[in-house]
């Protein structure tokens, strides 16, 4: 546990060293959601049904654009396998990892959804929920994405691959997800597919890190 | 916990080796006749259906495809299990053969599918159908279970690192059995269940039971051939191999 937490410390403070990854993520994820309201010129009924699915799914990739970062610099220059050589459990690494990706690439993106939301034209309570399922959505599509990325570490220029094994298993976070917003957004209550987020994420914190740390270890020199 | 010996037995390679080419032929001859039986049965002589016609004959390649591609993912994944948990090297060759069997049979479990919904439901796909979507699931679990394998260089870390993929995505094969009992669908329910009399008179049961059971010895035997096949690429250099090879030359 505190080895844990001073993992986490040391991830901030490379993070904010590469400060620029994060402001690239943010620009992507802005600029991309822009993009589908550019070129589908779509009325602004069409927009705001839309929405909730092209944030989500722009949110899921600018996410995916990050995961080479969470293990690959670390297994390049040896960092993991001498951590992986120490008594800390593989499946604490993974989560302190995760939990730093998260606060950096995930959060950031939670915070600007209700900003993007209303440029859709999503109004009133869809506002908050759109957030609130990607707080709950987003860490469990981390934690997926860590085990795929723990899988991949290996390989250079893996994030396709990753990318293909993340997808199908983040399909469930992403439907419940969009379907949340636009009950949200129809009028009705949205408590149903949020507790599913709130459930994908109990099970994804019970047991991903403990496959991301094996992953680890099958994967290390 | 540990394995019975007599399995760590049956799991060194040449027995397995010896083993699996002496059951290999029975179990694809007698899976191709019943898959012959079953098939004339299920096209001639079976009563069309009252609701549907002629058309629902296609559940006689439908039904048996989409539950071996089910029953192999299961295979693929408890071999990976035993390999990871036990570190057997047999079951993770068994795994690696399966996997593309698997994926043959959940491609025409989807192509089967899509044909049959067309004239049933009037499109081939639906993306809110959650069989659907979690079939399709499966077949990119299958085929990232390959890629990472074959993406790998190292066999050992590749057999560790697919075997860990394949695990997580046991999670799909409960959805995949409980989706049309869960979800509103467009897909039927079940028509035969282990508890329940059968929702289908007897003179079209049968050649869907004598196709199943032809499928599943079909794809054991394929099954086999590939794992003998990735054994003796595993143990090239064995002693064993070279001896069985220059007793063929």
């Amino acid at each position: 546990m505190r080895i844990g937490l001073a993992v986490l410390r040391n991830e901030f403070l490379i993070y904010f060293k590469k400060w620029i990854h994060i402001i690239v993520n943010i620009a992507f994820f802005i600029f991309s959601t822009s993009l589908f309201s550019l070129v589908a010129g779509l009325e602004q009924e069409l927009l705001a049904e839309w929405g909730a699915g092209v944030i989500w799914v722009v949110a899921l990739l600018s996410m995916l654009l990050a995961m080479p970062l969470l293990f690959q610099p670390d297994r390049e220059d040896g960092t993991l396998d001498l951590m992986l050589l120490s008594a800390v459990d593989p499946a604490w690494l993974a989560l302190a990892k995760a939990a730093a990706n998260w606060c950096v690439f995930g959060l950031p993106l939670v915070l600007l959804s209700p900003l993007l939301g209303a440029s859709y034209g999503l109004e009133g309570i869809a506002l908050l929920v759109l957030p609130a399922t990607l707080a709950l959505g987003t860490p469990a599509l981390i934690l997926l994405a860590a085990v795929a990325a723990a899988l991949t570490a290996g390989l250079r220029r893996g994030v396709g691959l990753l990318a293909l094994l993340v997808l199908p298993l983040a399909l469930p976070i992403l439907l419940f997800g969009v379907r949340a917003t636009e009950l949200a957004a129809d009028g009705f209550p949205a408590g149903a597919p949020l507790m599913m987020l709130g459930a994908f994420l109990l099970a994804a914190l019970g047991l991903l890190p403990w496959a991301a740390g094996a992953a680890l270890r099958a994967t290390a020199n | 916990m540990r394995l019975p010996n007599w399995l760590h037995k049956f799991a060194s390679p040449p027995h397995f080796y010896r083993i699996a080419a002496r059951i290999e032929p029975w179990m694809l001859w007698s899976g191709l006749a019943a898959i012959a039986v079953g098939a004339f049965g299920g096209l001639l002589l079976a009563p069309p259906d009252y609701q549907q016609g002629d058309a629902y004959r296609i559940i006689y390649f439908h039904v048996p495809a989409a539950y071996l591609a089910m029953q192999l993912y299961a295979l693929m994944a408890i071999g990976s299990a035993i390999g990871l948990i036990w570190r057997m090297k047999l079951a993770y060759a068994i795994a690696a053969a399966a996997a593309p069997v698997g994926l043959a049979f959940t491609g025409l479990a989807l192509a089967t599918g899509m044909l049959w919904g067309k004239p049933m439901w009037g499109a081939y796909w639906s993306w809110g159908d959650a069989r659907l979507t979690s079939v399709l699931v499966m077949f990119f679990l299958y085929l990232g279970y390959m890629l990472l394998h074959a993406s790998l260089e190292e066999r050992s870390t590749a057999d560790r690192a697919a075997g860990i993929l394949a695990v997580v995505g046991v999670v799909n094969l409960p959805i995949i059995k409980f989706s049309v009992e869960w979800w509103s669908s467009l897909h039927q329910g079940p028509t035969i269940s282990r508890l329940a009399a059968p929702a289908i008179t007897w003179d079209m049961l049968w050649p869907l039971l004598v196709m199943v059971a032809g499928s599943v010895l079909f794809s054991m035997a394929v099954t086999l051939t590939r794992a003998r096949a990735e054994v003796l690429l595993r143990e090239r250099s064995a002693r064993w191999v070279r001896d069985a090879a220059e007793a063929c030359a």
